[in-house]
């Protein structure tokens, strides 16, 4: 069945997501803030948001059209992942969300790019957040489409020592926490499942991985302010188990921006050509 | 203010809990639940509940009725739970939780010593576990009322070696997660607040101490088989922090009876004078 490409331009109705400051905190022990040292994250008095929870909000017409896009979801991997902070997110209440098809380029056999976006809204009507997924549908390319634009390539300057460096250990029940924000796909915690993957257990959720290199951000050039994470963009470049230790690290690029790269203990780069803007 | 004690003997009404997957799983990770051993426990497909979930729904309602009856929860302990399974807790649905100040006794300067019940039924009324609880206020003693017979003394046989013992070292994250599942009491996670209640830093919940009891014994003696036990009792004898290391020992009295105590890394008993009645 083809990529649905009637969808491109199209958006979801704005609608509502309600959460309360549990929720806002189950994600933050998903991506493994400590008690010890990120109180105000995982503790509802005066509570702050990770940034990075701009992922996890999601509304039925949001899954309708991806639903509807018909992408062979056996084939699909999640390329990469923008936010885009306007203000705080809200320690609880609605957000009004809106998703929609930007648009889908055909990389021959290598598959379909399909560019989503999303806004999120409070309830005084302002922007809050944007996001930007890339999804990679390996089975859906060849369709005679546009092969769209090249993307730039971001790596650190070579040779220099980053300006902040952060080691975090995951825990061998982190995807278990992880999913309980809203993925349940079972690559995470089958291990039957994971095998029909190919892959030896279940593997992390890649924006865990997202969050984890958001925290560090957050606490190394954010001085652990929300306010001050503007933007973080980033491509998914490899495989983490529950379990790896991720080493995030930051070169600065320009006033306010870092270019961002979260590598396993073993040295692989699982999170790359990325790029954090702060304030 | 003084004990409202016309509420002894009256049923409060039914106390709503829906339960779902997600709520189940959240708590077998607050009791230290994890995914090599007991992913039964953690995953939705095939989903197991620990039996000690059963003091999860039976929360709110005991919370209600110890606000009603005038205690001073400055001064009150959790003293005892004991706790009885009828049937397989459901994965999903609505569970009804009605309860009962059975009893108070008056220990004259010690306090104020009281008993509360609740039975939770499924929305057909059917009895699916029973919870009774020994609370007492310090400061509520002295009120006139009977003194109430003295509790037996449950010990370990002396000098023997116990038929089952199991480590469980808790995280630092332990009680930031546990309170996801209901107990939202400061003392557990604000460092100023358990400074107030005179302790060096936040502890543990007893209930969660009680889960990690509960887990030893089931993967223990009932072959991890929730359907297999029936009965379990305990007295809170000594406070826990999170990280520290639970050991869980139990002895057989005889067939289906064990008796069991749960010490901490530096050999304090945490949780004694306890019974569990397996299948």
């Amino acid at each position: 069945m083809a990529i649905n490409l009637e969808l491109v331009g199209k958006k979801s109705d704005p609608e509502p997501f309600k959460y309360d400051q549990y929720r806002v905190i189950l994600y933050a022990l998903g991506i493994g803030a400590e008690v010890d040292q990120e109180l105000d994250f995982v503790y509802e008095k005066n509570l702050k948001v990770f940034p990075t929870f701009a992922v996890i909000p999601m509304t039925p017409g949001m899954g309708a059209l991806m639903g509807n896009l018909n992408l062979n979801w056996t084939a699909v991997l999640h390329g990469e992942q923008k936010i885009v902070l306007h203000k705080p997110i809200p320690p609880a209440g609605t957000l009004m969300l809106q998703g929609g098809v930007e648009s889908v380029y055909d990389k021959g056999d290598n598959g379909a790019v399909v560019n989503i976006s999303g806004q999120a809204r409070d309830e005084s009507g302002d922007l809050v957040y944007e996001t930007a997924i890339v999804l990679m549908d390996r089975a859906g390319g060849n369709f005679g489409g546009d092969r769209g634009p090249k993307t730039e390539k971001i790596a650190p300057p070579e040779g220099q020592t980053p300006d902040f460096k952060v080691d975090y250990k995951t825990s061998d029940d982190q995807a278990a926490l992880y999913r309980l924000s809203g993925d349940k796909n079972p690559l995470h915690v089958d291990p039957d499942f994971a095998a029909m993957g190919g892959f030896k257990k279940p593997i992390l959720h890649g924006l865990c991985t997202y969050g984890h290199t958001g925290r560090a951000i957050l606490h190394s050039i954010c001085e652990s302010d929300p306010a001050r994470f503007k933007s973080l963009a980033a491509r998914f470049t490899g495989v983490v188990f529950p379990g790896d230790t991720l080493t995030i690290e930051g070169w600065k690029a320009g006033e306010g921006r870092y270019v961002i790269q979260t590598k396993t203990q073993d040295g692989r780069m699982v999170l790359g050509n990325a790029l954090a803007e702060v304030a | 203010m003084g004990l409202n004690l016309d509420l002894l003997g009256k049923k409060s009404d039914p106390v709503p809990y829906e339960c779902n997957e997600d709520k189940l799983i959240l708590y077998a990770l607050g009791i230290g639940a994890g995914v090599e051993k007991e992913l039964d426990f953690l995953y939705e497909k095939n989903l197991k509940v620990f039996p000690t979930f059963a003091v999860i729904p039976y929360f709110p309602a005991v919370g209600i009725l110890m606000v009603n009856s005038g205690i001073n929860m400055f001064a009150t302990l959790h003293g005892e739970q004991h706790i009885k399974w009828f049937a397989p807790t459901p994965t999903r649905g609505t569970l009804l939780n009605t309860a009962v100040w059975t009893k108070v006794y008056d220990k004259g300067d010690s306090g104020a010593m009281l008993h509360m019940q609740v039975d939770t039924t499924d929305d057909k009324g059917n009895l699916i576990f029973q919870n009774n609880m020994v609370a007492v206020d310090r400061s509520a003693g002295n009120f006139g009322g009977d003194r109430g017979p003295k509790t037996a003394k449950l010990m370990p046989p002396e000098g023997k070696a116990p038929d089952f013992s199991v480590n469980y070292t808790t995280g630092p994250n332990q009680a930031a997660l546990y309170r996801l599942s209901g107990d939202y009491n400061p003392l557990h996670i604000e460092p100023e607040f358990a400074a107030m209640g005179g302790f060096d830093r936040p502890i543990l919940h007893g209930l969660c101490t009680l889960g990690y009891t509960g887990r030893a014994i089931l993967h223990s003696v009932c072959g991890s088989d929730p359907a297999r036990m029936k009965a379990l009792s305990c007295r809170f004898t000594g406070v826990v922090f999170p990280g520290d290391t639970l050991t869980i020992e139990g002895w057989q009295l005889e067939p289906g009876k064990y008796t069991f105590q749960t010490k901490t890394q530096d050999g304090r008993v945490v949780l004694g004078n306890a019974l569990a009645e397996v299948a």
